[in-house]
């Protein structure tokens, strides 16, 4: 008997040869959302901080001004996402219920070169087309580890990285700051300041600062460690006073206690 | 002799029987009741559950009767699992059918899609029948109310009343001699052949009748009892799953005509 | 010109106290050509949330006959309606599965949740969802809604300012762009009910 639902797993390409057509034809193919980014991570005495700034961008215009780029990965391990928007939110997503499946598996926590590798083989099986740049970091069995994963699939494993088009401006921080050993209070100084470099020098990135602290045993998510940019209370309220705009007479409106109808209306 | 044969569902015996298909059949008149009534303005479904307990969690949803799409509503007599798949078959249907013409699925295509299903396995090798029957109550725009029986083997027949289930032998002939027709007291050009005399109101009551006297037990209740509706509302189709509050409502309305089964 | 160009559309959604409106603009074009002046834009999907297709106009239709789909399945197997934060994971899942083919639209969702809070989030045309606390704007008028909307906008507008603001917003985002207007609709969704109004615009 043939399936009657279609698979769900996968990419479709249904669309492809359309879009493909438009776009020869000469209409220009719109852009995802990127996320400009500043996305940093070092290692400090007792474990490992992840930073990030939280602006989404559509090309010039700010999509969103607060939203999170420290994706979960397990729980000993969180990921930092630069690039197209949807492919790091849904990437790390899949890793993640993965490593969860891994972890079931095997009875044991899994190791952050696990969810590199996976992470490194998923990206190069696309060459670059799922444009993810990611900065992993989680503590194992064997210790706190830092990646820096590329879009084609390349890898690092370095004590102190930064992504993202706010990079150059992070690592002038960590080059002049980082040290080796250093306390878990002065590491996040460290990681904000660096965030907050690629926040005012960088148009790609702004808003506020994301931390993440992950030791032994524990992750610490610091949603909006620091704001830098708040904004102030408007001066001036234009609230327009009801009747200000013209409609033609309402429709009927809808009970919401009614349970839901199907609506098959052409 | 008859043994050779009752492996195989594909394989007809010497006389010219499907035994896999007619035991799936007797499977099924030994299911709870199902009664289905045609009225002039929709259609009452009742079904009976079996073997409950009070330590069954029963409240939650209803395992006889189900909604298929926004105008059709199905009840079911044989192994519920089996079920279970051809009610999720028969949605994705009707859904894929709105999708492709932006309108409601015809009963009777509906109906009729899940019959082939049901008659694919009677006919190719190794596989068991599906051991349910279906009383598919419906509307659509060019019909009106339909009330459709179907069998393991895949057949399916429209009813203004019927049956299925445990004593639907019993049931079929109170619903003959208590159905009031059309034809009989009224009929010209301009009534419709489906159009009965009945009420909503008549149905439930025949319904309720019906039901005093197939099922075995001292007293209707709730607890055995699912009922459901489909009727129109400005225009729409829309289907109505009894509460057990709502049931025992019902019940009470109508208890003239369930009391005379308690003396028997 | 970019296809999302191609047809016109303004489309916003604002969350209030204790309720949510989206508005849309009715026009459908081919380029410059108006084509239709009573072109739906946004679809309800349940009683209590709505969904704003900004875009190309085939896709518009296209996709909400599948969103219709999964949500009446949805609501068969689960036996329950789908809450708005699912609903715009199901978009999101769906568009993202055409990662490498996308529809050209840019969804904009807006419902009150069981607890009737208010619910209102955005997606790029591959899934990627922002979810805003304020508003979300979409279309071809969308620099001009981000605009109107964050001066507009302030934090706990009941129904009726609600209204207001966010028709004031999309009627003078929409006389700045060439693309779409001709008319709009507004749909303020509260735990009572929704109200729907046409508003009247310019037809220029």
């Amino acid at each position: 008997m043939a399936p009657l639902t279609e698979p769900s797993a996968g990419f479709k390409f249904d669309n492809v040869k359309r879009n493909q057509l438009l776009g020869d034809k000469g209409y220009k193919l719109p852009t995802a959302t990127k996320t400009g980014t500043t996305i940093v991570g070092l290692i400090f005495k007792d474990g490992l901080i992840l930073g990030a700034d939280t602006r989404a961008t559509a090309g010039p215009i700010v999509a969103d001004k607060n939203c999170e780029k420290i994706h979960y990965l397990a729980p000993n391990m969180y990921c930092c996402g630069a690039g197209t928007a949807a492919d790091t939110e849904f990437t790390t997503n899949m890793i993640s219920s993965q490593l969860a499946l891994h972890s079931l598996n095997t009875g044991r926590e899994v190791r952050v070169v696990a969810a590199m590798t996976m992470l490194k083989q998923y990206l190069y099986k696309y060459h670059g087309h799922v444009g993810a740049a990611l900065v992993l970091g989680g503590y194992d069995v064997t210790g706190p580890h830092l990646f820096t994963i590329y879009p084609h699939g390349s890898t690092d494993k370095l004590p102190y990285v930064t992504m993202g088009s706010g990079s150059l401006a992070a690592m002038s921080v960590f080059e002049s700051r980082w040290r080796p050993g250093m306390s878990r209070e002065e590491g996040i100084e460290v990681v904000k300041d660096a965030i907050e470099a690629g926040i005012f020098n960088d148009l790609g990135s702004g808003s506020n600062v994301d931390v993440c602290v992950i030791t032994k045993g524990n992750a610490e998510y610091l949603r909006n460690y620091s704001t830098p940019n708040e904004r102030v209370q408007k001066e001036q309220s234009y609230r327009f006073t009801p009747g200000t705009t013209e409609f033609y007479a309402p429709r009927v409106a809808r009970q919401a206690q009614e349970p839901a109808e199907m609506d098959t209306s052409a | 002799m008859a043994r050779r044969y009752d492996s195989r569902t594909t394989i007809f015996s010497p006389e010219g029987r499907l035994y896999q298909v007619e035991y799936a059949m007797e499977a099924i008149s030994h299911a709870g009741t199902v009664i289905g009534v045609l009225s002039k303005d929709g259609i009452v479904l009742a079904a009976e559950r079996q073997a409950t307990s009070n330590l069954l969690e029963q409240s939650v949803d209803n395992e006889k009767i189900y909604e298929m799409n926004e105008n059709v509503v199905a009840g079911v007599a044989g192994h519920a699992a089996d079920a279970n798949i051809l009610i999720n078959q028969s949605r994705i249907v009707a859904q894929r059918y709105l999708l492709k013409y932006d309108s409601p699925i015809p009963v009777e295509q509906l109906v009729r899609n899940l019959c082939d299903l049901k008659q694919g396995y009677t006919q190719h090798g190794g596989l068991r029948p599906f051991g349910v029957a279906f009383l598919c109550a419906g509307w659509d725009s060019a019909l009106g109310f339909q009330l459709y029986q179907s069998d393991p083997a895949g057949n399916y027949s429209s009813w203004k009343a019927t049956c299925i289930g445990e004593n639907n032998n019993n049931a079929q002939s109170i619903l003959k001699q208590e159905y009031k027709d059309d034809d009989k007291e009224e009929s010209g050009p301009n009534v419709k052949s489906v159009g009965s005399q009945m009420t909503m109101d008549d149905a439930l009551k025949l319904t309720c009748q019906v039901l005093s006297k197939t099922i075995d037990t001292a007293k209707l209740s709730s607890e055995k009892l699912e009922f459901a509706t489909l009727t129109l509302k400005s225009g729409k189709p829309c289907i109505h799953v009894y509460t057990s509050s709502e049931i025992d409502e019902v019940l009470k309305t109508y208890e003239s005509v369930i009391k005379p089964a308690d003396n028997q | 010109m970019s296809i999302m160009q191609y047809n016109g559309s303004a489309i916003v959604a604002m969350a209030g106290k204790g309720c949510v409106a989206i508005a849309a603009d009715k026009r459908l074009g081919q380029r410059a050509l108006t084509v239709d002046t009573e072109f739906q834009k946004v679809f309800p999907i349940t009683d209590r949330t709505y969904i704003g297709l900004p875009g190309l106009a085939t896709d518009v239709k296209t996709l909400y006959d599948r969103f219709r789909m999964r949500v009446n399945l949805y609501k068969h197997n689960e036996e329950r309606t789908i809450e708005p934060k699912t609903f715009s994971h199901l978009v999101s899942h769906m568009l993202y599965e055409r990662r490498f083919g996308p529809y050209f639209v840019e969804p904009v969702v807006a419902g009150l949740d069981k607890n009737d809070e208010p619910y209102i989030c955005g997606m790029d045309l591959i899934g990627c969802i922002n979810f805003a606390k304020d508003f979300i704007v979409g279309g071809t008028a969308s620099d001009n809604l981000y605009g109107m909307c964050e001066s507009l906008w302030e934090p706990e507008l009941g129904p009726e300012d609600l209204f207001e603001t966010i028709s004031q917003a999309l009627l003078n985002a929409v006389d700045r762009d060439a693309l779409s207007g001709w008319g709009a609709v507004v749909h303020i969704i509260t735990p009572e009910g929704v109200i729907t109004r046409d508003l009247k615009g310019r037809m220029d």
